[in-house]
């Protein structure tokens, strides 16, 4: 029983320590608005996305639909998790960065960098129903 | 008879081919998106977690298997016919199993974890539950210790395990069309663990896709229609603790603000996504495609985002 506890612990170190070699590095194209867009629409069901807008260093992002309800990309490893933002979300500036606090404790504030597309979508945020 | 665990020995295997499947996927350049260590670390961490909480809880599970075959029906003996017999009973009882883990949302809460990843790759395989034998998820299998060894039914049961294994890959695209048709591949595994709507709640099989083709739950997968893995509303966590017990909770916080018992009930033993006002949707509503102006409506009525289902 020890041996096999022993092996699988190494094993997991092993793979964990492979992957971060081979996978580990950022892709050499990080993601931009086009993959906003089409993570929100693949992640909230029958939400369609006419705008949105990546965060500068690729790092998580927006979109909003016709309506005006704004859904945030959360970065997630290599991917994004996505929520449709609660009326009265939250938001703020802090340091450049406009700083959503999702009302889930565990998926936590984001933080984007949005350079100067920040002003209007914060206002999107504040104005979303 | 003493027969080996099938899990514990295949082991060593398992990190060979892991290791075999991301220098392939290296190779063949697709650096991006395949394996990413963090997401291989949560799943690696549930799948040794699982291994201590099935220690933990063997217990209920193997006294409950004693208890049922003190009213053993039959002595089928050990032919290898029997052995047959039983990974066929055995396979079926892990569809009605599978079937239930993602139509009653006290089962999902154990199974939820198996589909917690974004990611398709054989790590995600080993991305098992800390809860499943106390949430009682072997019921289903008890009918069989009426009529074979438990030895017997244990064995069976985790060699099914370590089939299923190695369909947890993209990089097998499908397999002769015989095999295809009597056994579950990557292919049709993929299908299951996409979130694409015409994917949710199908190809329940554990090895044989027979089951699924039988019970009208098999979808092949679709050739022009790119899969996104995962659940339908991702966690965005890599934390362990929260991917084994996220759901519990979220049950928890259901049952808590139910407005009534019949509601309570509800929360626990309808399918995921269930809500006693229809502010979320089910599976089947993604799959039938709810009209958008029913959506807009709910959305205009809820304070926390409409779509929470499975
Ligand atoms: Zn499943
Ligand atoms: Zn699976």
């Amino acid at each position: 029983m020890l041996t096999q506890a022993l092996l699988s612990v190494g094993g997991i170190a092993l793979i964990v320590t492979l992957a971060w070699l081979l996978f580990g590095r950022a892709p050499s194209e990080p993601p931009g608005e086009r993959d906003v867009m089409d993570a929100a629409r693949a992640a909230l069901p029958l939400y369609r996305p006419v705008r949105a807008v990546c965060g500068r260093d690729g790092r998580g992002g927006l979109a909003v639909d016709a309506q005006g309800r704004v859904a945030i990309m959360k970065p997630h490893g290599s991917h994004f998790s996505a929520r449709l933002l609660a009326p009265g979300t939250p938001v703020r500036m802090e340091d450049g960065r406009l700083i959503v606090e999702t009302k889930e404790r565990m998926f936590g504030a984001v933080r984007l960098d949005l350079g100067e597309a920040a002003p209007e979508w914060l206002a999107m945020i504040e104005e979303a129903r | 008879m003493d027969l080996p665990d099938p899990v514990a020995l295949a082991i060593p295997a398992f990190i060979l081919l892991m290791a075999a499947e991301m220098a392939w996927i290296w190779r063949r350049g697709r650096t991006a998106g395949h394996y990413e260590w963090r997401d291989t670390l949560t799943s690696l961490l549930m799948g040794f977690g699982s291994t201590i909480a099935g220690l933990l809880f063997a217990g209920m599970l193997v006294g409950s298997a004693l208890f049922v075959s003190q009213f053993r029906l039959v002595d089928l003996g050990w032919g290898w016919w029997v052995f047959l017999l039983c990974f066929l009973a055995d396979d079926l009882a892990y569809y009605a199993f599978h079937r239930a883990a993602h139509r009653v949302r006290w089962f999902w809460a154990s199974h939820v974890v198996h589909h917690s990843s974004q990611h398709y790759n054989l790590s995600t395989a080993l991305r098992q539950t800390w809860t499943g034998t106390l949430s009682l998820s072997f019921v289903f299998s008890l009918p069989l210790f009426l009529v074979f060894d438990p030895a017997m039914v244990f064995f069976c049961s985790g060699v099914n395990l370590v089939y299923q294994f190695w369909i947890h890959t993209e990089s097998v695209k499908t397999m002769p069309r015989w095999f295809e048709f009597i056994f579950n591949t990557p292919s049709h595994h993929r299908v299951h663990h996409a979130t694409n709507p015409r994917c949710l709640d199908r190809n329940y099989a554990g090895m044989l896709i027979i089951w699924d083709r039988m019970f009208g739950t098999f979808e092949p997968e679709p050739a022009n229609e790119p899969l996104r893995y995962g659940i339908v509303r991702n966690l965005g966590s890599f934390n362990p603790l929260w991917v084994a017990a996220h759901e519990w909770t979220g049950i928890a916080q259901d049952v808590w603000h139910a407005p009534d018992w019949r509601a309570r009930w509800n929360y626990i033993a309808q399918p995921p996504g269930w809500s006693h006002d229809g502010s979320r949707l089910t599976s089947e509503e993604i799959r039938a495609g709810v009209a958008p102006n029913r959506a807009e409506a709910r959305a205009d009525r809820d304070t926390a985002p409409p779509l929470r289902p499975a």
